[in-house]
């Protein structure tokens, strides 16, 4: 699935996140998989679940981080494709 | 049941048509559970759809577990049948011919209760603990990691056992208003290799077979390993990993991330079904609670008895070194 940089994602329902210290925690109930994230991939999903916007989490992390704007660009993409395809996050209106 | 007797295991009441001299008896009170050993057979029926299984480290089946409408069917290979009404009130046993009592009753209460714990408790984890002035420590891990023998040395040290091999740990508040995790006896006794037994006790202790096929015994003198009276709070857990670092000199205590700590107890939590949502949701927030609210540690030290008692010490010394 193409994820671009003006997607609105969110996290699906069926999976529960937990926040433990600075990272999180992340529970598929549909396949009963765990998966966690450290504390870039916990600052993403805080934005993430704020703004819905994908756009969003860039400006913000490229406000905290020291990172270029296209090396950014494309770590959220990939991050975001993964947990697409594992169904921990879904494209808004799906 | 006719002639049933009744039985306590953490704090469930059970009414068992077999005798189980491992528990203690108790009169009177409405049972939580009953148990049921019907004669031997060839299992029940296989109306059933199997949804998950264990696999030994040999990569070898040894249970499956099926939902059979009503009930869950738990079919230990080689050994027999069980099947535990959706409620966890009623457990059926149909043991295969030639299953000795003994092995009946440990699978009945090693392996079945905690499983039916894990319908209606909050956690339930593959974990010994015992009791210290400051609290209860758990000792988490798999078969083999050595949870009996750590439980056993604290024992014969004086410190009270509260559980063996499973560990049910409830939120709650006694005396007190804040809420804490309570760590729930479950019943007396330690299952050790002859050679940890060897390694312990200074003389052999008394002992009984467990079932026919492992050399482990369970030791359940309280004067070689006394038992727990009533929950108390978890104060602290450690992690135990396969075999140790042989070379390692000294043992080692070393802080675990929340995250590592959790993934770790994920996977040493029972789960009787592990499609059931609601019951993933209530063991994903509670882990969530507890790693975020104890600290949590990896425990190495070499798989030599000689290192217990040092082992011991630094466990024993940790809670004040941790602030607790």
């Amino acid at each position: 699935m193409t994820v671009v940089l003006n997607d609105h994602l969110r996290i699906p329902e069926e999976v529960l996140t937990s926040k433990v210290g600075d990272e999180t925690v992340l529970l598929n109930l549909q396949t009963g998989m765990y998966y966690s994230l450290d504390p870039v991939g916990t600052r993403f999903l805080e934005v993430l679940q704020r703004t819905g916007r994908l756009d969003e989490v860039h400006h913000a992390l490229l406000e905290q981080f020291d990172v270029s704007t296209a090396k950014l660009e494309a770590d959220l993409l990939k991050l975001s494709q993964d947990m697409l395809a594992r169904g921990l996050l879904v494209k808004d209106g799906e | 049941m006719t002639g049933a007797t009744r039985y306590r295991v953490c704090d469930l009441l059970v009414e068992s048509s077999v005798p189980l001299p491992e528990l203690s008896q108790v009169e009177g009170g409405s049972p939580d559970c009953r148990f049921e050993v019907l004669p031997a057979a060839e299992g029940f029926a296989e109306d059933a759809h199997w949804f998950h299984q264990w696999i030994t480290a040999d990569k070898e089946t040894w249970l499956k577990l099926a939902d059979r409408g009503e009930d869950y069917l738990l079919r230990f290979l080689d050994q027999g049948d069980f099947l535990i009404s959706r409620d966890g009130r009623d457990v059926r046993c149909c043991p295969l011919p030639g299953t000795p009592e003994s092995t009946i009753r440990h699978l009945f209460l090693d392996q079945a209760v905690p499983l039916v714990l894990s319908l209606w408790e909050s956690l339930v984890l593959h974990a010994s603990a015992i009791l210290t002035p400051q609290g209860v420590i758990a000792f988490v891990g798999k078969s083999g990691q050595g949870k009996s023998t750590l439980a056993a040395c604290f024992g014969q040290s004086g410190f009270r056992l509260i559980s063996d091999d499973y560990l049910v740990l409830r939120k709650m508040a006694l005396r007190k208003m804040v809420e804490d995790w309570f760590a729930i006896p479950s019943y007396p006794g330690v299952r050790l290799w002859p050679e940890a037994s060897d390694g312990i006790f200074s003389v052999p202790p008394e002992s009984a077979e467990i079932a026919h096929y492992t050399d482990k015994r369970r030791v359940s003198d309280p004067a070689l390993v006394p038992f727990a009276e009533g929950p108390s709070a978890l104060r602290c857990l450690y992690f135990l990993n396969d075999q140790g670092d042989a070379f390692l000199p000294e043992p080692s205590i070393l802080p675990l991330r929340p995250r590592e700590a959790f993934m770790k107890l994920v996977s040493c939590a029972f789960s009787l079904d592990v499609r059931d949502k609601v019951r993933l949701e209530r063991q994903f927030e509670a882990i969530g609670q507890i790693t975020a609210q104890l600290p949590c540690f990896q425990l190495e030290y070499a798989r030599d008895f000689a290192m217990l008692p040092a082992v011991r010490r630094m466990i024993v010394d940790q809670p004040v070194r941790s602030g607790l």
